[in-house]
């Protein structure tokens, strides 16, 4: 037997760094997601409503403009906690919408084809995988809750007299608050669902049905045992009730706790984060 | 022209198979009759494509198929003859090894005794009794193979149509499988097997199709093919005592392109494109007296020559 | 081929299904999905210590039945099993099996088709049944000695075949979605809000909605809200066959769609 030299070398120059070998995911997973007509479709579509806010915001302080519109008699609504309440609540709408359709195509296929082990095999471990799509999921949503939003309340601020901006810097931190937590529960649960059902359209299926099950079971619950704390199961009254808290302002949840409505986005998030730990993984065990 | 109602033959006449815009195989015309028959090409040549639309799976753009006789759009009467090992490598979720062939035999209409000895003496001729009571989940790629080849045999059909069959075996399992398949034929069988590996086809198929981006480039006897192979030169090696004056006599008669001597004086390598007047000559300069010839070797007499020449587009040096 | 062989085929398929449906994720989230009201209404007869006040109960379980079991989880459960018959398996890549099978692909869709009808049917109406039987009981045996005596049973008898109307025509309509749409979830979540608010429709538009039918069918009838546009309930002779006919159109649409289909995993 001849024996041959052995002249393989292992690559010992500096790896990436652990962010830019991170970055890879998002970047080949954006060219995915985009080439659903339906993601590019409603993508777009979420900007409808934060555009239509610019345009009354702007509106309301060019009483110029305003009075050659059919609005002439003014917009009687001020811009407020209220205002800003209720586009992000419209908002969470499409945020849901564009999870449902983006995030079980970017996690499931990955585990049905196999493609986890070998990213595993790569200097990329678990959790940064976990990461690179929520990272996917994050600036996505991200773009069409909090900073549009933004936008609407810097446009606000600028037009308005005095110091309107710094008076309302509350509203500023309550739309990042409430829309980051939205968009990292969404994520969370929709990334669990997908990794454990492994098929994209069940996933998605799961997804809506988690939408609207407890939802609900959070009535009949209401009407058979005269409690509110049935809509605890309702993860989107929950977070409505905990925006309502951050913006202090009554908008759709009701007598629901404001600790029990943080005690249940927790609790999804940590079973989220729990189906993830055990699914996520590079090998399978059969039985 | 080829009938596409050919009663023992599997026909493929004027097919053509596109997938949108991609060519999967055009206008291929075919006739395989019985015994060993080998689709040879590359990946992505058209292989899979002749046996799904072969069996029904996919529909031809153009053109007819038909197997025995039997078109593939009545699988009541084609599934009761043909049995496709496929290459796609799922298994339905939860299934024994047993437990998958007689749900499949059920299909057939068998009972459950039929189905349990028919399933049994396939898992047997497949040598996947020990695994059989054991989930599909958990066996090797050449258990699954196993299966799958079971899965095609247990019905005991006419036509066998097996796309790389000899995906992910052993050399052992390898060999056990070869003879199945020399055995199957010997009964009278249509089989059919796809592989890009050449020489395992070279050395099992009594005829061989070449398939190349969708075309049909050659079909035929193993050996009778190269002769199909006009416009290339055939190579054949001689082993005399005087190469010169063979050479020279060889070129005379203008039945060589090419003569290439051997340094060490005892032979040629000669390049014929008429195989049978270049012997006859050879023949002639021996009975002439004018050599003294040792050995005559077609130097790419095989499948492998010519899918060298058609589907690698190579010149032999 | 004998007419014979034919049923013993389409029972073979058919119980080839069940077992891939009892065995697999399909069938036990649809087991989920049916199960949940008798869960709510054991948790709820559970905790609540009075009984339900004289004469709400009936209305009580009608609003579970409308608001639950027909709008959200028969509706889901449908969606999941039949939706995935065909598309299940060529996401699995195992449909080929059936195709490469002495059966006709029609028979392969009925037999499918009737799987799912059994399971769902069964699972959905069964327990719909028994939570009916538990909330009546939670209010004390002589209640449910009393109820089933004034009607009880012909009202559970309502709920399982409106049950089973639902899962023909619903199923019917996943099973033609599965095999023409790659992402039946899209319509799946159209159609669920075109039967989400069928109440604020107009009669005309109302009787485009399978929903219609079967809360003319149901027992019990609830009231929608003030928003909501009071219309003719369906006479029985209509609402019963409706469903049905559709079921029987969708179906056949199926078997015509399936006699074309093409096997090609490699562009799922």
């Amino acid at each position: 037997m001849t024996v041959r030299a052995r002249n393989f070398r292992p690559y010992v120059g500096a790896p990436t760094s652990a962010l830019a070998r991170l970055l890879v995911l998002p970047r080949y997973a954006y060219r995915e997601v985009f080439k659903a007509k339906l993601v590019t479709g409603l993508f777009t579509a979420s900007f409808i409503v934060p555009v239509g806010a610019l345009l009354v915001v702007w509106l309301k302080h060019n009483l110029a403009a305003l009075a050659r519109t059919p609005l002439a008699n003014g917009l009687s609504f001020p811009i407020d906690e209220r205002f800003f309440g209720f586009l992000l609540l419209t908002q969470s709408y499409f945020a849901f919408a564009l999870t449902l359709f983006v995030c079980p195509s970017i996690v499931s296929p990955d585990l049905v084809n196999g493609a986890l082990p070998l990213y595993l095999s790569r200097p990329i471990n678990r959790w940064q995988y976990v990461a690179g799509k929520l990272l996917v999921l994050v600036l996505l949503l991200s773009a069409i809750t909090w900073l549009p939003l933004l936008v609407v309340f810097l446009l606000e601020a600028s037009l308005s007299p005095g110091s309107w901006g710094f008076t309302n810097i509350s509203i500023a931190g309550s739309i990042v608050a409430a829309s980051l937590l939205l968009v990292v529960l969404l994520s969370l649960v929709a990334m669990a669902i997908s990794a454990w059902v492994r098929n994209p359209s069940i996933a998605r299926a799961l997804l809506f049905a988690g939408a609207v099950i407890p939802a609900a079971i959070g009535r009949i619950l209401g009407r058979l045992l005269e409690t509110e704390l049935g809509r605890l199961l309702d993860l989107g009254a929950a977070w409505g009730r905990v925006l309502e808290g951050f913006f202090g302002i009554a908008v759709r949840s009701g007598g629901l706790p404001l600790t029990g409505a943080w005690l249940a986005l927790l609790s999804a998030s940590a079973l989220a984060l729990l189906a993830l730990h055990r699914k996520l993984r590079a090998f399978e065990v059969v039985r | 022209m080829r009938e596409a109602s050919g009663q023992n033959e599997i026909v493929f006449h004027e097919v053509s198979k596109f997938y949108g815009e991609v060519l999967g195989v055009d206008r291929v015309s075919l006739s395989i009759p019985a015994g060993i028959t080998g689709l040879v090409g590359p990946n992505g040549s058209g292989k899979t494509t002749l046996m799904n639309l072969a069996t029904g799976l996919i529909r031809p753009t153009r053109g007819t198929v038909s197997v025995l006789g039997v078109p593939p759009t009545d699988p009541e009467r084609m599934f009761e003859t043909v049995g496709y090992c496929t290459s796609f490598e799922a298994f339905p979720p939860g299934a024994t090894g047993r437990g998958f062939l007689e749900g499949l035999l059920s299909l057939r209409g068998d009972g459950t005794a039929s189905a349990r000895a028919r399933a049994e003496k396939a898992l047997f001729r497949a040598g996947l009794v020990e695994a059989s009571s054991r989930k599909v989940a958990s066996y090797s790629k050449g258990m699954k193979q196993r299966l799958r080849l079971a899965a095609a045999i247990a019905h005991e059909p006419r036509v066998l149509l097996l796309d790389e069959p000899l995906n992910g075996l052993d050399p052992m399992a390898r060999a056990e499988v070869i003879d199945l398949f020399r055995t199957l034929a010997a009964e009278g069988r249509h089989v059919v097997i796809s592989s890009h590996i050449l020489h395992e086809v070279d050395l099992l198929a009594d005829r061989v199709v070449l398939v190349k981006s969708g075309y049909v480039v050659a079909e035929g006897e193993s050996h009778g093919l190269r002769e199909e192979v006009a416009e290339r030169p055939m190579q054949v090696l001689v082993r005399c005592d005087l190469p010169g004056v063979l050479a020279a006599r060889l070129f005379s008669s203008g039945l060589v392109s090419e003569v290439e001597l051997h340094e060490d004086g005892g032979g040629l390598l000669a390049r014929t494109r008429t195989p049978e007047k270049f012997f006859l000559a050879l023949n002639e300069a021996v009975t002439g007296g004018a050599v003294l010839i040792e050995t005559v070797t077609p130097a790419d007499d095989d499948v492998k020559a010519v899918y060298r020449y058609l589907i690698e587009g190579e010149t032999v040096s | 081929m004998s007419r014979e062989k034919r049923w013993k085929q389409l029972g073979a398929v058919a119980f080839l299904e069940l077992r891939r449906l009892f065995f697999g994720r399909d069938g036990l989230t649809a087991f989920f999905f049916a199960v949940l009201p008798l869960v709510l209404m054991t948790l709820v007869v559970t905790i609540r210590r009075q009984p339900i006040p004289g004469g709400r109960v009936e209305h009580d379980f009608a609003i579970l039945f409308q608001n639950l079991i027909l709008q959200v989880t028969l509706y889901l459960g449908c969606v999941y099993v039949f939706g995935s018959l065909i598309r299940g398996e060529q996401i699995a890549k195992t449909l080929h099996f059936l195709f490469l099978s002495p059966v006709r692909r029609e028979v392969i869709v009925l037999g499918k088709y009737l799987a799912g009808l059994v399971l769902t049917g069964a699972a959905f109406g069964g327990f719909s049944v028994l939570s009916y039987f538990v909330l009546l009981y939670g209010q004390g045996t002589g209640s449910l000695t009393a109820a089933l005596g004034a009607g009880g049973v012909g009202h559970a008898a309502a709920y399982f075949g409106v049950c089973l109307l639902a899962c023909a025509g619903y199923g019917a309509v996943f099973l033609v979605l599965g095999q023409w749409v790659k992402n039946p979830i899209v319509p799946a979540i159209a159609i669920w809000g075109w039967e989400h608010i069928n109440f604020v429709l107009p009669e005309v538009l109302k009787r485009l909605g399978l929903i219609h039918y079967l809360l003319s069918l149901s027992p019990v009838t609830v009231d929608e809200g003030f928003i909501a546009v009071i219309g003719e309930p369906v006479p029985v002779w209509l609402a019963i066959p409706a469903p049905l006919v559709l079921a029987v159109g969708l179906v056949a649409l199926a078997a015509w769609k399936v006699r074309h289909m093409e096997v090609d995993y490699g562009v799922e």
